[in-house]
């Protein structure tokens, strides 16, 4: 506001010239919009910035709420926006035309003449206001040279801001709030009434081109010369509000109207004042708009900190130590605004009376001549910018916080009396012991500020103060006012109540009064009759005086002055030497500068011609000591002194004659005698005229104070009725507010249908809802009767008596009633707790829970559906809780953990059996995959110690609905597979080991393939070996899958390798042996030796001639340590056998596989009569067949 | 084939084969390289026999009378002897590491392939190199 009170300063010596100067008035400064923004503002300023061209001339300031800890991408996003630069700014930057500055993180920004200044915020995080900060430097700076844009965002940042750019006349937009993403920051603003237009963002730059056009900002300085002829059509303008609105503004300084009105104009896009006139004539809403920005004003809490510092040393301090707890304290707020004043005096007072230990009575009237700011004032929510500036604890003492912005606590509120009232047109309150009326003289021309001035002194007390704003003085007011702070404007009140000059209507007519009804103080009603003698006795005794300030003005007059003092020709004076007749004023001024100068009672004669006649007066000048001598009063009084020098000179005379003389003489005597007779009768009747006349004049006296007292009753009266207005209307406003409560209470009452009823301590009934009907049957005529009077149609036993305990604990007490129409109720009953926390009854509320309880029984239906379900599933399922804790299960899952519902009820799910559930893979899949995913499907979890004894459970997992705020359960399914997992790995294995035994086997038919080869003259003698071998092969492998690949018998290997030839001739050929088995291998060898040895003997040895045999014996042989096979090949009565002269494949075979594959030993004995073959080998010492193979 | 016998000549090496008729025919062939031969059918002997002699590789059957040779396997890396693991199972996850990071020989194998294999393995060059 500096700006403008330097405004208001300028204009109080020239009313004409429009104030703006300096920096406000730099007509070349850029014109500068202010954009703020916070969630969602980037869409919105993208959606600005499409719109708006690229030489406007302007720049744009963004400020954003930017997250501190990152880069900013900003200034990169809005430059595929607009063709201007786009540029982030640095401190110190100037701004130019056409470009966008964006807002670095976490700074303050304010502009200073052309440059954008950077700072450090001052607040911390979170209670940051930038783009506040930012608009309120743009007002400072730019006045209507500026817009401010609020897009889309949350909180109230901005609004406070905004405030000022509309006190400094600039422009508002805000972006729609069905348009924003985050409409928190727009509604805040239009609901603060900021707003000059809502658009969607894209609008917007098409509203700002238009009034920058305007000649309002475009050229401002034409307002000045417009304005003398615009006089008459202002007047049409003046006339057409007060009809509307009831304000006059004449008393308004002109030149800020004519600028608002400009504005206004602007916003209208209208060029002339005729033009505008005619609008507004139709359009109310514009009035209204109008009448609102003509009356703006800012203002905050505690606004000059220092000014209110002094005010708390000089003013509320000093009242707080001198009054007694109890005594009342009055304080008159005019022009409240939205009442931050009235606030910041409250609190003060409130804080200074704590910490004194003191109350008071605190009387706080705050008026406004506007509805919308005197309902803002009283619901006392403002917006947090506003409030964070304070200190935490005042906030903490007298805010309470609502989502965003705060509210005045209710003991604050109700210590302020909101009342509209316009100073200028209304009678003042009175009997004020401080009156704040800051920052609104400035607005209203001197002769406004001097009738204000006046009432202000008739309203405060003797001695009162008085706070101005740092702009405002109380100028030629300075025999009312004395200054105890001249640089924050603080002032006492000083002399007695000046009935003479103040003029307030009575009630609608104005009070027309003589200038000359002075009076003395206020008479008190127990001096009256001593007064009123002490006035006669002055009267009778006292010579005429005067009574006359240090100015020489006359404060009073006594007696009659009229010989010694006349009023001049022209206005009536006071000045007394103005008054003083000829011969007497030069005298006095000596006279009253001796007694001024020396405070010593002075004394002279002078001469004064009146008429033919010359007069002596003796003049006293007493200085008053009783008064305080600053007051600097003095009593003039005249006394005529006898003259020494006739007026009258005397004439000659003539001669008679004796006798006609005596004669005459005798009739002269009678004559006389009779005259003196008559005289004598004369007097005495002229003595009982004079007292007659006496009485008269002091009656007269006496009705005259009378009269002055009941003067001085009326206006006390007056303001008495004021104040009782106000109270009134209060009162009014808070009847309404409760009326409407009372209405939402009685409506939310009927229609949440729940049955509710109200009764006193006595259980009568006080109020009840219409829900109530079909359980009590109660009518408006039943108030008062006690409710167990009525017949119940529910069946509720405990209702009396649970009432009594409830007034007894005072705690709530539910029951779950059934009514007779089958339907059901929670009947709860509370006490009833005035807003004092006092127990002023019972509530009985009755909540219709039919259907909850057909859902309750609907519920218990499927729980028991699936409980059934659960306990026949056969597989394991348990249910927990969300702790892990047993909540039920079913027998399979008992059977599994082989333990019982009553050992397992409760109890941890780890805790269960030996712990071998606890198992960390286990209780990662509980604790953290399942809280996350809320299920997981056929998990493989094992349990226990690797080995025979280690079990694998597939396990299924659901968290059970836990929305309504139901408990979360877990429901698990376990299969066991530890079997299924256990074949599978046998299977595998299986396989594994097939194909082993396979290449095995095919590597064995290759090196029989290649050592065949080796030694066959033939393909044919190959073919046959081969097949022979293989064969041999073949029947190896059928005796092991005949046994399971665990063992053979010898008997048997024998046996099959000797089939062929024992089929042909079975004499010729013995077997013998015990029953023995050998690994599944060493039959394999075994077998495979035995064919070389059968080929052998088939081909060239005992089974090659008919007479040929053949025997095979084998034996166990034990030597202690280790047991033994011996098998004896012995071939007969074959053809002679010569020994090979080099060692074949077949031989070398039996070699090497008796001594590598069975680990023994061969011997071949190539005698006459046969082949002899010794194989001895270790036994390992199967166990015989049949216990084996199983 | 030349090539590898060639590399192979004159190479002393021990076939671990239980299996006669394989050992037979694996000796056969090795003898062809041109290799010296010793065979070993039991783990016992083949442990002594890697004592024993200076080698220039093993051909290590994995499984000698169902049991696994990872003993002989570990004498073998421990000693820096060159071996090929000849064996019909393929690797396995449970294997031990030095049965799993052998080199490996599937049966049945062909004269080429054991050429070839024993030449990279055991060659002058891929020395003790596994």
């Amino acid at each position: 506001m500096s700006d403008e009170a330097e405004e208001a300063a300028a204009e109080t010596t020239e009313p004409l010239a429009d104030g703006k100067s300096d920096a406000a008035g730099d007509n070349c400064g850029v014109p500068v919009v202010g954009i703020g923004a916070s969630a969602g503002g980037i869409e919105a300023l993208s959606q600005f910035f499409d719109g708006m061209a690229g030489d406007s001339g302007l720049a744009f300031v963004v400020v954003l709420h930017l997250d501190p800890t990152r880069e900013s991408q900003l200034s990169a996003i809005l430059s595929h926006h607009t063709s201007m630069p786009v540029v982030e700014i640095e401190d110190g930057l100037e701004v130019t035309p056409n470009h966008v500055y964006v807002i670095a993180p976490n700074h303050d920004l304010t502009l200073d003449g052309n440059v954008l200044r950077l700072t450090e915020p001052e607040q911390p995080r979170g209670h940051r206001h930038p783009v506040d900060v930012l608009f309120k430097s743009l007002a400072e700076q730019r006045a209507e040279r500026t817009a401010a844009v609020i897009l889309s965002g949350t909180g109230t940042n901005g609004t406070q801001g905004l405030k000022e750019i509309k006190a400094g006349g600039g422009l508002i937009l805000v972006q729609d709030p069905a348009t924003a993403r985050f409409d928190g920051m727009p509604r805040s603003a239009i609901g603060a009434g900021l707003a000059d237009h809502v658009l969607a963002p894209a609008d917007m730059p098409a509203t700002l081109l238009q009034y920058f056009q305007h000649g309002y900002v475009a050229a401002p300085d034409g307002l000045a010369v417009v304005r003398g002829d615009k006089q008459p059509r202002l007047e049409r303008l003046f006339g057409l509000l007060r009809a509307h609105s009831g304000f006059d503004f004449h008393i308004y300084k002109s030149a800020t109207l004519l600028r608002r009105i400009n504005r206004r104009m602007s916003l209208m896009g209208v060029g002339n004042l005729e033009d505008y006139i005619d609008r507004l004539r139709p359009d109310l809403g514009e009035v209204k708009a109008l009448v609102r920005d003509l009356l703006i004003s800012v203002t905050s809490f505690f606004r000059d900190a220092d000014a209110w510092r002094t005010l708390d040393d000089i003013v509320i301090s000093q009242m707080v130590a001198d009054r007694e707890t109890g005594a009342s304290i009055r304080v008159w707020v005019p022009g409240c605004s939205t009442g931050e004043e009235a606030y910041s005096v409250a609190m003060l007072l409130q804080e200074r009376a704590e910490a004194a230990h003191k109350q008071f009575d605190l009387k706080i009237f705050a008026s406004d001549i506007q509805d919308d700011n005197l309902n803002a004032a009283r619901a006392g929510v403002y917006p947090g910018s506003s409030v964070e500036s304070l200190p935490t604890e005042r906030i903490m003492r007298f805010f309470e916080r609502l989502d965003g912005s705060y509210q005045v606590r209710k003991s604050l509120r109700d210590l302020v009396v909101f009342a509209r009232q316009n100073l200028f047109h209304d009678p003042p309150f009175s009997r004020m012991d401080l009156i704040t009326c800051r920052n609104m003289l400035i607005y209203v021309e001197p002769e406004g500020q001097k009738r204000a001035l006046t009432l202000f002194h008739f309203s405060l007390r003797e001695g009162g103060r008085l706070f101005l704003g740092s702009a405002e003085t109380i100028g030629r007011a300075d025999d009312l006012f004395e200054t105890l702070s001249k640089k924050w404007r603080i002032y006492r009140r000083f002399g007695p109540t000046r009935h003479d000059i103040v003029d307030f209507p009575v009630l609608g007519g104005r009070a027309t009064r003589s200038p000359q009804s002075g009076a003395g103080p206020m008479p008190e009603p127990s001096m009256r009759v001593s007064d009123a003698a002490r006035r006669a006795l002055l009267d009778r005794y006292a010579p005429a005086s005067v009574l006359i300030d240090r100015r020489g003005r006359v404060l009073y007059f006594h007696g009659d002055t009229g010989d010694y003092l006349k009023q001049p020709n022209g206005e009536p004076t006071r000045d007394l030497l103005a008054m003083a007749r000829e011969g007497l004023l030069s005298k006095l001024r000596v006279a009253i500068n001796r007694v001024i100068a020396d405070e010593q009672e002075s004394r002279f004669i002078a001469q004064i011609r009146q008429g033919d006649l010359l007069r002596s007066v003796a003049v006293t000048l007493s200085p008053l000591p009783t008064v305080p001598p600053a007051s600097g009063m003095t009593l003039v009084t005249f006394e005529p002194v006898a003259s020494e020098s006739p007026a009258v000179l005397p004439t000659a005379k003539s001669n008679a004659e004796d006798e006609v003389a005596s004669a005459l003489e005798n009739e002269l005597r009678s004559a006389r005698a009779e005259l003196q007779g008559s005289i004598e009768q004369l007097e005495s009747v002229n003595e009982e005229l004079k007292a007659s006349n006496e009485e008269a004049t002091s009656m007269n006296e006496e009705l005259q104070s009378t009269n002055e007292e009941l003067e001085t009753s009326k206006e006390e009266l007056q303001s008495f009725n004021e104040e009782l207005h106000s109270v009134n209307s209060q009162l009014q406003h808070k009847i309404n507010e409760l009326d409407q409560t009372g209405n939402d209470l009685a409506n939310l009452l009927s229609g949440t249908e729940i049955a509710t009823v109200f009764q006193d301590t006595e259980l009568r009934v006080k109020w009840f809802s219409p829900a109530t009907k079909p359980l009590l049957n109660l009518v408006l005529s039943d108030v008062g009767r006690p409710i167990a009077h009525f017949a119940r149609q529910f069946i509720d036993d405990k209702l009396l008596g649970d009432a009594e305990t409830v007034l007894a604990k005072l705690t709530p007490i539910e029951a779950e009633i059934r009514g007779d129409d089958g339907k059901w109720f929670i009947r709860r009953l509370l006490p009833y707790r005035t807003r004092d926390n006092r127990i002023a009854g019972l509530v009985i509320t009755f909540v219709d829970i039919t259907d909850r309880r057909r859902a309750t029984d609907g519920i218990d239906e499927a729980r028991i559906y699936a409980e059934a379900i659960v306990a026949t599933a056969r597989q394991p399922l348990v249910v927990l809780d969300a702790a892990l804790r047993m909540r039920s299960a079913n027998r399979a899952f008992y059977t599994l953990l082989d333990t019982t519902p009553d050992k397992a009820e409760h109890r941890r799910l780890y805790e269960l059996g030996n712990g071998e559930w606890n198992v960390p893979e286990f209780r990662r899949l509980l604790d953290e995959v399942l809280p996350k995913d809320e299920r997981f499907d056929d998990v493989e979890v094992t349990f226990g110690p690797a080995g025979r004894d280690q079990r694998t459970m597939l396990v299924n997992a659901r968290t059970l609905a836990r929305n309504g705020g139901r408990e979360q359960l877990i429901l698990l399914a376990i299969e066991e597979i530890t079997q299924r997992k256990r074949d599978a790995g046998h299977q595998e294995m299986l396989i594994g080991e097939l194909n082993h035994r396979v290449k095995n086997v095919l590597a064995t038919v290759q090196a029989i393939m290649s050592q065949t080869s080796r030694q066959s003259i033939s393909l044919d003698d190959f073919r046959v070996a081969f097949e022979g071998r293989l064969h041999a092969l073949a029947q190896a492998h059928d005796l092991l899958t005949e046994k399971g690949w665990v063992g053979t018998e010898i008997g048997q290997i024998v046996t099959q390798t000797l089939a062929p030839y024992r089929l042909q001739d079975s004499a010729r050929i013995a077997v013998e042996g015990p029953l023995l088995t050998v690994r599944s291998q060493s039959g394999v060898a075994l077998l495979m030796v035995l064919h070389e040895l059968a080929t052998n003997a088939a081909k060239y040895g005992a089974l090659s001639a008919p007479a040929g045999k053949l025997s095979v014996t084998w034996r166990r042989i034990s030597d202690g340590a280790s047991e033994r096979i011996q098998l004896q090949w012995t071939e007969t009565d074959g053809p002679k056998v010569t020994p090979p002269t080099r060692q074949g494949f077949g031989t070398k075979l039996i070699e090497r596989s008796t001594m590598h594959e069975l680990g023994g030993e061969a011997r071949l004995a190539y005698l006459e009569e046969g082949l002899r073959c010794e194989l001895i080998f270790p036994w390992a010492g199967l166990p015989i067949q049949g216990s084996e193979i199983g | 084939m030349e090539n590898h016998a060639e590399a192979l000549n004159g190479l002393h090496i021990l076939v671990v084969e239980d299996e006669a008729i394989v050992a037979m025919m694996v000796e056969d062939m090795l003898l062809d390289f041109g290799c010296r031969v010793k065979l070993a059918a039991n783990i016992k002997s083949a442990l002594s026999a890697i004592c024993d002699h200076s080698l220039d590789g093993v051909l290590l059957d994995m499984n000698i009378h169902g049991q696994l040779t990872t003993a002989v396997a570990e004498e073998l890396v421990s000693r820096s002897v060159p071996f090929l693991l000849v064996t019909g199972y393929g690797s396995s996850n449970s294997d031990p590491p030095v049965i799993k990071t052998a080199q490996r020989l599937q049966k049945p194998f062909s004269r080429r392939d054991l050429g070839r294999r024993m030449a990279e393995v055991f060659g002058a060059n891929g020395g003790a190199a596994t």
